[in-house]
């Protein structure tokens, strides 16, 4: 499983890189996000600051939904999916190689993101570990919970799907992701976090879900 | 057919208690000491909030039933899918009705307390669910697929549900729930509640089996129009 | 392998319709018939992509039916389909790398069918992208072949290639029939695949209507 995994994971990476999608196209995407919210919010200086968590976090999803997208499109083409089944890979190591790569990815958006905020809105960071600690574990949660409904959903015109089905299911994480960086903002710092635990809960149970069905999901 | 008597009685028996249900509510009952006639939201907006997630709690029993490979059966997925359509609609009542019920008591027809918050995700994750539903053609594949689907929204219910609490009380003191709107009900406030969620529930009941039968027909008929389409295709040797 | 009965849907058209046909080891089937006729629903079924709605199948003894059987023959069979299953963003080798490993095949059986197949070595560092359909063509069938499986599935594996090309692939293909490999060749290009198949199953209106040896 955890073989079958690397190499899922491997090689969508080696095609991020070479495509260069996400530095090309992502990146300046959610830098645009941040400098639109800059213009809507611009009545008030600190407000951006004070916004700050729930714009990453926003922005994050925008570009984390894209990712999905183009994860499940390359494989559409060429009908390597069915190339995937073919080769005998299992499917929860390709469930689990798919997250990696969306994590792995959706990580350096998130870093840019991070020097936006700090750098467009001046909003100064605390607790930089456990920031990215919660940061991290969030993302786990959302791309377990976005590859089984990219799955479901990719190709066939159905992408716009992807959204309205992810978007709810999140909504907690993205709910826990900014309040526990409030937490931090105010020096509020702990492991048992209950913002922090609600995370690893949610990240836990949609990875075992994911492993779970995404035999049943992958085949036509 | 004896059992669609039944159906038919049924159905008859919710309309009748419904319609009673709005008679003792609207005229019998007194109004309350601080809401007024306001009270009267009381026997419509809880039953039909109950039925949403009674709705919900069926497709998700279902769901999993079908997931499960032992006791995998399409009517469980017809079964799921039916009680999700009535649960959406129940839901998009209850949004209403609290809306109706929220402007005139808090001033504002929406607030971001707990409750509201849950049920609005509860009601997109299930548009989300029948969305899905639609754009999957294969049965097999919808089958399983919502079922998949709806499994993550039962899960993802009770961590949405204790994100918001927690939101709400750690970071401001709840301001929705105090207790003059929170009326003392007994006498025959009380019994025209029960009714009320008694109607309610015998109207989903109803609504259930109508929509089930639905679908068992609509998949019937696609069993013939297959069968159509292979004697057509077996034909054109 | 056995099909029996065997109906399958895409969406809701019946593309086999309640179809019998088997095939035993050592045989190499010519699979002929028109456009639509169900020539690649024939073989994407048996290669076990796909569910079947009535009917039962069996490949090796594996009942193609429930979802662990598919993945048992899915993994038993080499299936050349339409579709590369090639990532265009990755060079040739960086996709038979990628099939090598993920079919647990030798990365020298890959080079050798590479040569066998007279894979230019100049496209090896080329992104798929950027090849011809020839080519794209040739690295398929190095990577179906290549598997070594005991059944070989190939769906038009003369399409897009050159008369050299067909050539060489003819002969390697007439080897493998002569050593015993199961194969079923659904092609246009009756004349070939007729020189070294054993038998000619003809598909029409979803069935497989006429076999002849």
């Amino acid at each position: 499983m955890f073989k079958d995994a690397w190499l899922v994971a491997s090689k969508d990476l080696r095609i991020e890189r070479r495509s260069r999608v996400l530095t090309n196209q992502l990146l300046p995407f959610t830098l645009v996000i941040l400098i639109i919210f800059a213009f809507t919010f611009d009545t008030h200086p600190n407000l951006l600051v004070t916004l700050s968590p729930g714009l990453f976090w926003v922005a994050s999803l925008f570009a984390m939904t894209i990712a999905l997208q183009r994860s499940f499109s390359l494989e559409a083409e060429n009908q390597a999916r069915d190339g995937l089944l073919l080769y005998g890979l299992e499917s929860a190591g390709i469930f689990l190689g798919k997250v990696v790569a969306i994590v792995i990815q959706s990580a350096i958006v998130e870093l840019f993101i991070g020097f936006g905020i700090v750098i467009l809105y001046a909003a100064p960071l605390h607790e930089v570990v456990f920031l990215a600690l919660s940061a991290f574990t969030a993302t786990i949660g959302i791309s377990c919970v976005g590859v089984v409904f990219g799955a479901m959903v990719t190709g066939r015109s159905r992408d716009s799907l992807l959204p309205l089905l992810i978007f709810p299911v999140v909504a907690p994480v993205l709910l826990s992701a900014t309040k526990a960086w409030e937490d931090y903002v105010r020096g509020k710092v702990s492991l048992g976090d209950p913002w922090l635990g609600l995370l690893v809960v949610f990240a836990i149970a949609f990875g075992a879900v994911g492993v779970l069905t995404f035999g049943s999901i992958l085949e036509e | 057919m004896k059992s669609d008597r039944a159906v038919q009685g049924l159905g008859l028996v919710a309309v009748l208690a419904i319609v009673a249900t709005y008679i003792l509510g609207l005229w019998i009952t007194p109004p309350a000491a601080v809401m007024g006639n306001l009270v009267r939201l009381l026997y419509i907006h809880p039953p039909v909030a109950w039925v949403a997630y009674l709705a919900y709690g069926v497709t998700s029993v279902a769901s999993i039933l079908y997931l499960w490979k032992r006791t995998r059966d399409p009517r469980w997925d017809l079964i799921a899918a039916s009680s999700a359509e009535i649960g959406v609609v129940f839901t998009a009542l209850t949004l209403l009705t609290g809306s109706i019920w929220g402007r005139p008591t808090w001033g504002v027809w929406w607030t971001w307390d707990a409750r509201l918050t849950t049920t609005a995700l509860l009601f997109l994750l299930y548009v989300g669910y029948l969305a899905l539903r639609r754009a999957t053609p294969d049965v097999t594949q919808r089958s399983k697929r919502s079922a998949v689907a709806a499994l993550i929204a039962f899960i993802d219910v009770p961590i949405v549900h204790q994100s918001v609490v927690w939101w709400k009380t750690l970071h401001q003191s709840a301001t929705v729930f105090n207790a003059s709107l929170s009326p003392k009900v007994h006498g025959e406030m009380a019994w025209t509640l029960l009714l009320g969620f008694i109607a309610f529930s015998l109207a989903y009941v109803w609504m259930l089996i109508r929509r089930y039968q639905i679908a068992v027909l609509i998949s019937k008929r696609q069993e013939i129009l297959l069968q159509g389409a292979l004697d057509e295709r077996m034909s054109t040797v | 392998m056995e099909l029996t009965a065997v109906t399958v849907l895409l969406g809701n058209f019946p593309a086999l319709a309640r179809c019998n046909f088997s095939a035993y080891e050592g045989e190499v089937v010519l699979i002929s018939g028109a456009n639509g006729s169900g020539k690649t629903t024939l073989l994407r079924t048996i290669a076990g992509l796909v569910r079947i709605h009535s009917g039962s199948g069996a490949v090796f003894g594996v009942g193609l039916r429930d979802e662990v059987g598919r993945r048992t023959v899915r993994q038993s069979v080499s299936y050349l389909a339409h579709g590369s299953h090639l990532y265009d963003d990755l060079t040739v080798e960086e996709n038979l790398r990628f099939i090598a490993r993920g079919t647990k095949t030798d990365w020298s059986d890959i080079e050798s069918m590479c040569e066998r197949m007279q894979l230019p070595k100049r496209i090896m560092n080329l992104e798929v992208a950027h090849t011809s359909a020839g080519q794209r063509k040739k690295v398929t069938l190095v990577a179906t072949l290549a598997q070594g499986s005991e059944l070989v599935l190939l769906d038009e594996p003369h399409a897009a290639l050159d008369s050299e090309a067909k050539e060489i692939f003819d002969r390697y293909v007439a080897e493998m029939a002569s050593s015993g490999a199961t194969m079923l060749v659904a092609s246009h290009d009756q004349g070939r695949v007729e020189a070294f198949a054993t038998r000619t199953a003809e598909v029409r209106g979803g069935r497989v209507v006429d076999q002849k040896s």
